[in-house]
């Protein structure tokens, strides 16, 4: 489809167009364009329309940031989710009960008693504060943010904090549906749940190894305490045939990492020449 | 289509289904046979081997369930036969036979033929889900104008009410057993979706499965291993109990089990205890919503609760708890879809009094195509997903994009259609694949390009051009497990037309021993013996073949009837 002109397609002038002018503008062209009758029409109108907006979308911001001298990266997380934001962002809704139910559930899960079970974890989530969905929204921000940050090395290595374990990682991502979320329009959130994953396969690799590994590795000083007897039974009996897939993932990783360091190489020494 | 034609807006519910038609004064619904507006969506046998559907048919749902069936809208789209009496169907045919009586009722109604109609579907119903609910319209005779979203439908019915308004929507439809929510906004007379999405299957039926487990339960048994009558007849009273629990605290029922008959008692605290793990699912779709349309909760100017199952109090304290608001529901939840779907009708009729009106939706799913990602020289890993429509894009549209074989000298590309959001198409829905042979070329790599095109009832369809000889190729949804082609779909309307339907005018008194039999099987004592004066005394008139008499004795039977119903005990 060739490019044309928003602004000509929907009859306004493009200096002085507001919003309000746009969508006036494309209600009454809509009239006589109906998707049911003329859908080629419609498709050229809508994109008009979309484009048009999005122009003004981006007029707006530069001169919002030409004032804005410090940039904040937090800030970048809270409006991940403002995707088409021509009519209000989701801006960060009452941050401090977000944070403050996040440091709840951190403080609850170093509690012997939480920790392991799924009941104590769900019971910790669930909190009548967050039922409204502004602050849900922000309390499942914060915890992936936090999850994200606390799982992420300085050497972009995956490395897994004292409170976390797989059934707390599943527990949260069915309480927040992170994973079941569209990350189409978002690279940052599509970023951290893709190193959600990463640290999923960590946690399988850890949990699911023979005891005596485990232990060695504990005296050694690298690992947590190794799990309950039962608790690591009823994982491997619930999770023998991820195991399998695991392992034949993390070989294709593995090589898929091999050739990109390869490619890597052979790039460095070609323009080295 | 002629141009005076009428079109109706159709409702095909889960548990209920309805019709409309839209007048000058607005959308109205048209009342079946027996003078009501909800038909239930149950289809039976009765004992002469004839078919009948509605009313009727739910009464026998608890007295003859083998030969009665409910609840296929779930099955819409899946191989999944259901079983009446002897004979396998698919639920297209037995929603084809809901379809035929509703056209039927609105026939009787209009006074003319009926040959189109708006059929309303859930916004969380996939492609296969959809094809299949306009195979059942074709079944049934019918001819889709158009599929409608459920949400949109409602919305559209607030909307028509007051056009000049801007409005942003947000609505809840929790129906028999689906779940949508939709973000609409309507300016200058459009009213255009934002955002939707929803579970497919989660509704009120699962709230009335998790109460009558839980009856079970009291009486010592599994839900599963209990006869399929006496399931059937537990099921009914856990689902009264359910109706009744949205108005007062605490309901009671008696209940005839194994020659015993028990009292069984549900509050309204116990209740929301037993069905919390279902509520808890509502919430988020409704997140992912609100998320996707990237707004806060204030910015809604209404909160609107739609389908049957939001009038449970704890559904509506749940959107009251999320949005700081209690949901409206000015018009009645269950006629409201049902409502949009007839001023959608209207719409694709172009009525004189909805000229203003022109209303857009979005594609509630992403669609893309398998690719593999080149890892190495000749080696390449499958199975990620390349998104070519991405979810809430405005439909109609239409999106292309080329792609090239992995290798040089390949002679053909298979490319397969996958719906879904996640980055592999493991976890994505397979809708179809379409094989494009591609010339040899060991020089270079031949180019194809592929078109997705979402018309606006969602359907979509696929055509792959080979760039260097112009030949173009069609997906044809075969080998998919949900779908019938379109061969299937005739040789089903040759079986269907075989059918023996039982006589329309005659369905009222049907139901009406179904309803007597049911209560009989219900009660224990000196309550079964009066029901049975009562089946003789009806019996008595029916024999005399006199209509006027029989409704006589139906209206003047019905109150005790009611009364002895009325499982209450308090």
């Amino acid at each position: 489809m060739s490019y044309n002109d928003p602004w000509a397609v929907l009859g306004l002038m493009r200096d002085g167009a507001t919003e309000g002018d746009v969508k006036a503008a494309y209600a009454e062209k809509l009239k006589v364009t109906r998707p049911d009758d003329d859908p080629a029409g419609f498709m050229a109108l809508r994109a008009a329309f979309e484009n048009a907006r999005a122009q003004l979308r981006w007029a707006a911001e530069d001169a919002e940031y030409d004032g804005v001298e410090d940039y904040n990266d937090d800030e970048a997380v809270y409006s991940a989710n403002a995707r088409d934001s021509d009519i209000e962002p989701a801006q960060q809704t009452d941050p401090p009960t977000a944070l403050r139910l996040v440091s709840e559930v951190l403080e609850g899960l170093k509690s012997p008693w939480v920790g392991s079970s799924k009941l104590g974890i769900n019971a910790l989530l669930d909190r009548t504060e967050a039922d409204s969905v502004d602050v849900f929204q922000s309390f499942s921000d914060e915890m992936l943010y936090t999850v994200y940050q606390a799982t992420t090395t300085d050497d972009g290595s995956v490395g897994i904090p004292d409170w976390l374990n797989l059934t707390v990682l599943q527990s949260l991502d069915d309480h927040f549906g992170w994973s079941r979320q569209s990350t189409a329009h978002n690279w940052s959130m599509r970023n951290m749940i893709t190193h959600l994953e990463k640290v999923r396969r960590v946690l399988r690799d850890r949990e699911l190894a023979p005891r005596h590994i485990r232990r060695r590795a504990h005296k050694a000083g690298y690992e947590p305490p190794p799990l309950p007897i039962s608790d690591t039974r009823r994982a491997a009996k619930a999770g023998k045939s991820d195991e399998k897939r695991s392992i034949s993932c993390s070989g294709v990783i593995l090589l898929i990492l091999g050739f990109m360091g390869l490619i890597n190489l052979l790039n460095l020494i070609a323009t080295g020449q | 289509m002629a141009d005076d034609e009428k079109i109706v807006g159709i409702d095909l519910g889960t548990t209920n289904s309805l019709v409309a038609v839209f007048e000058p004064g607005g959308p109205r619904l048209i009342p079946n046979k027996h003078g009501e507006l909800l038909t239930p969506s149950v289809v039976g046998y009765d004992d002469k081997g004839a078919v009948m559907v509605g009313q009727a048919a739910k009464y026998r749902l608890t007295t003859h369930p083998e030969k009665t069936a409910a609840r296929f809208k779930r099955h819409m789209g899946t191989n999944r036969g259901i079983s009446l009496g002897k004979k396998m169907f698919r639920a297209e045919e037995l929603s084809a036979l809901v379809l035929r009586s509703l056209k039927d009722d609105a026939e009787a109604d209009l006074g003319e033929p009926i040959n189109h109609a708006v059929i309303s579907v859930p916004a969380y119903f996939n492609d296969v889900q959809r094809k299949a609910t306009q195979a059942a319209a074709e079944l049934a005779g019918l001819n889709v104008a158009r599929l409608i979203n459920e949400p949109t439908a409602a919305a559209l019915a607030y909307g028509v009410e007051d056009r000049t308004a801007e409005h942003r929507f947000l609505v809840l439809d929790l129906g028999g057993g689906t779940f949508d929510v939709s973000i609409l906004e309507m300016f200058s007379g459009v009213m255009e979706v934002r955002a939707s999405s929803g579970d497919a299957f989660l509704g009120g039926e699962d709230f009335t499965d998790a109460l009558a487990a839980h009856f079970a339960a009291q009486l010592g048994v599994k839900a599963g291993d209990m006869e399929a009558e006496d399931r059937a007849r537990l099921r009914r009273l856990a689902d009264s109990i359910k109706h009744r629990l949205s108005g007062v605290a605490e309901a009671k029922a008696e209940f005839a089990y194994k020659k015993k008959t028990h009292t069984l008692v549900c509050s309204r605290g116990t209740f929301d205890e037993i069905t919390g793990p279902i509520l808890k699912r509502l919430r988020l779709p409704i997140q992912r919503a609100v998320s996707d349309a990237g707004l806060r909760s204030d910015a809604f100017d209404r909160i609107i609760a739609v389908g049957g199952a939001t009038r449970m109090p704890a559904v509506r304290a749940l959107a009251t708890r999320m949005f700081d608001r209690f949901p409206e529901f000015s018009i009645d939840p269950d006629h409201v879809v049902a409502m949009g779907a007839a001023v959608q009708a209207g719409l694709a009729q172009r009525h004189e009094a909805l000229e203003d009106v022109v209303m857009t939706d979005v594609a509630p799913f992403t669609l893309g195509f398998e690719t593999g990602v080149q890892v190495g020289e000749h080696q390449f890993e499958r199975g990620h997903f390349s998104p070519l429509i991405e979810r809430n894009t405005v439909i109609p549209v239409s999106r292309a994009d080329t792609v090239h074989p992995l290798e040089r000298g390949q002679t053909a590309i298979v490319i397969r259609v996958y719906q879904g959001e996640s980055p592999f198409v493991r976890d994505n829905a397979l809708l179809g694949s379409l094989n494009v042979p591609i010339p040899y070329n060991k020089k270079e790599h031949e180019a194809v390009d592929v078109r997705y095109t979402y018309d606006n009832s969602g359907l979509l369809e696929v055509v792959a051009k080979v760039v260097s000889n112009d030949k173009t190729f069609r997906l044809v949804i075969e080998g998919n497990p949900g779908a019938m082609t379109a061969s299937e779909i005739a040789e089903r309307l040759k079986a269907l037309s075989k059918l023996k339907i039982h006589p329309r005018d005659k369905q009222e008194n049907t139901a009406f021993i179904a309803r007597l039999t049911a209560a009989y099987e219900n009660c224990l004592g000196d309550e079964r013996t009066r029901i049975q004066g009562l089946i003789a005394e009806f019996q008595k008139a029916l024999s005399t073949q006199d209509e006027r008499h029989v409704a006589e004795v139906r209206a003047a039977i019905e109150p005790i009837l009611s009364r002895l119903e009325n499982f209450d005990v308090l």
